[in-house]
């Protein structure tokens, strides 16, 4: 179980679930206290500075997290996995960083990586969105749950979830619409 | 063109449409988790920074004291020397360390309402924040443990320098074939070294394997036993 940060495996699956439902709880309580552990390794095995020890662990967890709900990691040696991920994480920064890729990086992300202003639009239009627009499309692109899963847990048929969630993307698309012309207009 | 504008103006395939959207919530929540879980270590450094603190201001301590601390060092010096010469003492600030150098944690519990979900719920609660003694109360408090309560109550016990009660405990675990087998057998090791039965100690840790946890510092501590 020590490789699996304690878990067994019936712990795993309903962390899996929780993190489906976007209830980060349970992993936070497992992976948050691995987090000095990772980051001192990297210290003490790479000389990495505390900084980039702490981003490298940070974005570790949440590919984790990604990993995790899209059913890409299974139960085994977690704990292992993790650390090489985090190792992973570091050297191909550090790397980036010495060979002044940056630069590169920076243009690969411009179409992966949301830019600032976009996410603050966002969260504006998300406020305004409704709770139960929120947890759908929220269980859907975060959570990675199936249309089924999400249906069978609110008790609808599929298709009505379906339906819910087209709604849902066109209110939020709407709304995102409105903000835009305001910024506009402002 | 930004994601946004994109999402908003181009006319998107279904499939184009959720690539989109999920790029653009992962990083909305992602941004979200980050940001949580950063105050929850820095909450964490918080209380290391307190512990750090309140060492520091220990050791200001004042030139009187300072001189009365050179004495005391004295005599420490001599008693060191009279104590390193005594066998097994090495050996005991090996496994003392051992337990000190990492900070164990409980991975945590299941939900549940019942009375048994409750304490346990407090047991770990406790047993994370290193209060030993609440948490071995908590642990006694469970009617029917099961193999991790049962583990995590030797360790709370060890932890709390109680190590003959907590050779009890991890002394059956270690016998059972369990998740906890190899983790019982190292505590349990650790346990009787603290105690000083060092014949007993050298047994249970030649009976570390290599394929197994902690052989290396098992092997290490073998060596301090004389």
């Amino acid at each position: 179980m020590k490789e699996n940060f304690g878990l067994s495996l019936q712990e795993f699956d309903r962390l899996v679930g929780d993190l489906k439902r976007n209830e980060t709880a349970f992993f936070e309580q497992v992976f948050l206290a691995h987090f000095e552990e990772c980051s001192a390794y990297l210290k003490r095995e790479y000389s990495a500075k505390a900084d980039d020890a702490y981003d490298a662990t940070m974005d570790t967890m949440l590919e984790f997290r990604r990993r995790l709900v899209e059913g890409k990691l299974s139960y085994g040696n977690l704990r292992y996995l993790f650390t090489k991920m985090a190792t992973q994480h570091y050297v191909r920064t550090q790397k980036a960083y010495r060979s002044h890729e940056i630069q590169e990086m920076d243009m690969r992300g411009d179409s992966e990586v949301v830019d600032s202003e976009d996410l603050q639009q966002l969260n504006k239009a998300w406020g305004e969105l409704g709770v139960n627009c929120q947890d759908l499309l929220k269980w859907v692109y975060y959570g990675k749950m199936k249309l089924s899963e999400i249906a069978e847990q609110e008790q609808k048929s599929a298709a009505s979830i379906r339906k819910q969630k087209e709604r849902c993307i066109k209110k939020l698309k709407t709304l995102l619409s409105k903000k835009q012309s305001k910024n506009i207009v402002e | 063109m930004s994601k946004f504008n994109k999402l908003i103006k181009d006319q998107l395939s279904p499939a184009e449409e959720d690539k989109l959207l999920d790029e653009m919530l992962s990083a909305k929540f992602d941004a979200e988790l980050r940001a949580k879980w950063g105050a929850q270590l820095k909450k964490g450094h918080g209380s290391k920074a307190e512990k750090q603190k309140r060492r520091d201001k220990f050791v200001r301590l004042s030139i009187a004291w300072r001189v009365v601390a050179a004495a005391a060092s004295m005599a420490a010096i001599w008693f060191a020397v009279y104590w390193i010469s005594q066998p097994g003492t090495s050996a005991q600030s090996f496994a003392q360390n051992q337990l000190e150098a990492t900070e164990i944690l409980h991975p945590g519990t299941t939900k549940g309402q019942n009375s048994t979900e409750t304490k346990r719920a407090l047991a770990i609660t406790a047993f994370n924040q290193q209060n030993y003694e609440a948490a071995i109360r908590e642990f006694d408090n469970i009617a029917d443990p099961t193999l991790e309560d049962r583990f995590y109550h030797g360790l709370a016990l060890l932890l709390d320098q109680k190590e003959e009660a907590a050779g009890n405990i991890l002394g059956i675990l270690r016998q059972e074939a369990s998740p906890y087998q190899e983790e019982a057998q190292w505590y349990f090791a650790l346990s009787l070294v603290l105690q000083e039965k060092m014949e007993a100690a050298k047994t249970q840790l030649s009976a570390i394997e290599a394929q197994d946890w902690k052989f290396d510092q098992a092997q290490e501590l073998l060596n301090l036993i004389p």
